[in-house]
């Protein structure tokens, strides 16, 4: 049996929240739900995730300070980035920070569950690389 | 869609602010403009015009004395040298009494080369017969002249000579005569002499330069004594009667039923007046002076009257003008403010689509047999709240938005601005508020008085010191909204920790078009519509700000305002 992909997903729309770790669960990933950009660190710090599902807009640290702190720490963590809405400022900002690449909302989920994985194959073409 | 929108909120203001209230405002300002320009225009040229005539008159009545004046003067000196010439010659020694008529010629050829007024001369001894005579009319010699009253006066009177009044005496012409008596070798002898008329008048007028008067002489009965052609012959009674019998004055007389004013001027040897009085022509164009003047002053009254009347219609033209770009701005910044909105209702309206979709697609996964589910409908009724409620954010966010474009004109109801604070503040700004940081807090005064305002507008002020708030805060901070009242007044005020005003831009912020937001950010309308926003609901607004410490905006409605 495969060993599930590891996924944090950070929002403040709990209802949102809620919703889309259910579907991913449903896909066959282990899901934890971060509701701030706070309880993501912690959550980070604690636990080993393969992906980041990251918010930009949250009260308290937002999505880009969480993005800075996690790829930090975290070697081999890649994040995508959640948006209402994409811009090439927003491109250009979270991919240098390290972002794998940027989602615009409403999530199409299957489109999600493909970039999920290329960013896992790609981690593991970069560790191949780098090792 | 702006420009349409635009198009029929002109229609609705235009139907809004009556043509009587236009044509009032008109009324008004064209009394004003009457009251404030033309009237004391008319009085400024009646009372120059009443001054001009006095000192028209004046300078014309000084004119006329001044010349009766002189001609009196002429006319004293001119008497008193033919005495003087009569006086030298009948004593000189180069004559042996009685004389002959070969010396009485060349007496009166040596008078002739003085003054050509003299005509000729008489010799009496002690009788009233003219023993001799020389000029021109021979008829006159040994003529009895007892009975003429010159000489009757002459022989009674103290004094050595006689100037009469005109006369026609035994020659029958007028003319003046001037009788010297004198004693020789103990015997009364008199000398006389008679003057023409014309010859004086010419000499007495050749030095006068002004050809615009008459001049003319009376003896005290009034009777001419000197008078041009024109106007009388002499002997003839005239007119004028002074009101004094010596010096220098002004009086008025008759002419066809017409006041003139004439000059008079005593001559002191004589009971003579020189009397001077304008001609015709010269009171014409007085006159005609005087009507130029009335009618440019009416024309100057006209024109004003005519420019005050274009005045008030144009000034309600641009009153119209004025409130409809006031009116334009007004809308413009309201759009202006929703832009300004737009990234955070964005984010706002997203939020809740976010929701649906995925409660749409937890749904679809759940009827997709590849997940083998055993959700029934039952089991959805969660996710079906979600949806609506998630609907129903969106209704609110719309709502919200809608009261910053759609209303345009005062609705005056009685406003809570605790509830109006509340209601702006709570919901989706507040969240969009916490994204970025910024706590809002609220001072609510208790029991706060309801005053008679705008609750839209109002928002709408109170979004823009939101905003300008919200970006006036680096990082992390505060927005506080502190309500409080006295006995006359309620306060609004709202407080931000942000950056601060400096004091050279602080005199400007409430200038339409001034912003200190980068391009694109700010129209630098929000505080100059909210500025008259308020001034409109009968309030004001002011600002306190410290550089790095933050601003204050205060606002203050009277508790019985009466919009």
């Amino acid at each position: 049996m495969e060993k599930k992909v590891k996924l944090l997903i950070v929002d403040d729309e709990i209802d949102f929240l809620d919703t889309i770790a259910l579907r991913m669960e449903m896909r066959g990933f282990e899901v934890t739900k971060a509701p701030d950009g706070f309880s993501a660190l912690e959550s980070a710090e604690k636990n080993k995730y393969d992906i980041v599902l990251l918010d930009l807009k949250m009260p308290g640290i937002n999505g880009q300070e969480v993005l800075e702190k996690i790829k930090n720490k975290n070697e081999g963590i890649e994040v995508i980035i959640l948006t209402a809405h994409g811009s090439e400022e927003v491109s250009k900002e979270t991919t240098e920070l390290g972002a794998f690449c940027f989602i615009t909302k409403p999530i199409d989920i299957d489109r999600l569950v493909t970039v999920i994985r290329l960013a896992l194959e790609s981690r593991q073409k970069n560790e191949i690389i780098i090792l | 869609m702006k420009n349409e929108q635009f198009a029929s909120d002109e229609l609705i203001f235009e139907s809004t602010i009556s043509k009587k209230m236009y044509s009032s405002l008109r009324r008004n300002y064209f009394i004003r403009l009457i009251i404030l320009y033309l009237l004391p225009f008319a009085f400024i040229i009646i009372y120059f015009h009443y001054q001009y005539n006095d000192l028209m008159t004046k300078s014309r009545e000084m004119h006329l004395m001044s010349v009766a004046e002189n001609q009196s003067r002429i006319i004293d000196i001119f008497l008193y040298e033919r005495i003087n010439n009569i006086l030298s010659i009948i004593q000189s020694p180069d004559y042996k009494y009685p004389i002959d008529k070969k010396n009485l010629n060349d007496m009166l050829q040596r008078l002739k080369r003085n003054s050509d007024a003299f005509i000729d001369m008489g010799y009496f001894d002690t009788t009233s017969i003219q023993l001799e005579y020389s000029g021109p009319l021979s008829f006159l010699e040994k003529k009895e002249y007892g009975n003429e009253s010159w000489f009757k006066d002459l022989v009674l009177s103290s004094n050595n000579f006689v100037i009469t009044n005109i006369y026609q005496g035994l020659r029958k012409t007028p003319h003046f005569t001037i009788g010297v008596k004198l004693t020789k070798n103990n015997k009364r002898i008199i000398f006389k002499v008679s003057l023409d008329p014309q010859k004086i008048y010419k000499y007495m007028t050749s030095f006068e330069k002004s050809n615009d008067v008459y001049i003319l002489i009376v003896n005290k009965e009034s009777i001419y004594q000197l008078v041009p052609n024109e106007i009388s012959s002499p002997m003839s009674r005239s007119p004028f009667i002074t009101s004094k019998l010596s010096g220098i004055g002004i009086d008025e007389f008759k002419l066809n039923k017409e006041k003139r004013t004439f000059a008079f001027s005593w001559i002191s040897g004589v009971d003579w007046a020189v009397i001077v009085i304008e001609k015709e022509f010269s009171i014409k164009s007085y006159y005609n002076l005087k009507i130029e003047l009335i009618l440019s002053s009416i024309t100057i009254l006209l024109l004003l009257f005519l420019i005050i009347i274009i005045r008030s219609k144009n000034i309600v033209k641009t009153e119209k003008e004025k409130q409809i770009a006031k009116h334009q701005l007004e809308q413009a910044s309201k759009l202006a403010t929703v832009g300004e909105l737009a990234s955070g209702i964005a984010h706002e309206i997203g939020n809740p689509l976010n929701i649906i979709a995925n409660e749409v697609g937890i749904m679809q996964d759940y009827a997709n047999p590849k997940f083998n589910s055993s959700k029934t409908l039952n089991d959805l009724e969660l996710n079906f709240k979600k949806i609506i409620n998630a609907v129903y954010r969106i209704k609110d966010i719309n709502n919200k938005l809608l009261t910053f474009v759609r209303k345009n004109e005062n609705e005056l109801s009685e406003c809570n601005f605790n509830e109006i604070i509340e209601d702006l503040v709570s919901g989706f700004l507040e969240r969009e508020m916490k994204v970025d940081n910024i706590e809002i807090i609220r001072k609510y005064s208790k029991n706060f008085p309801t005053v008679l305002s705008d609750n839209n507008q109002m928002k709408q002020v109170l979004i823009n010191l939101l905003n300008n708030a919200h970006d006036a805060i680096e990082g992390s901070g505060q927005i506080i909204f502190v309500t409080s009242f006295d006995s006359e007044k309620i306060y609004i005020s709202v407080s931000d920790t942000g950056v601060g005003i400096p004091e050279d831009k602080i005199n400007k912020i409430f200038l339409p078009f001034y912003t200190t937001k980068p391009v694109g950010k700010g129209t630098g309308l929000g505080l100059s519509v909210s500025f008259s926003i308020i001034k409109n609901l009968g309030g004001s607004i002011k600002v306190e700000s410290k550089l790095g410490k933050g601003t204050t905006f205060t606002i203050e409605f009277p508790l019985n305002s009466k919009i």
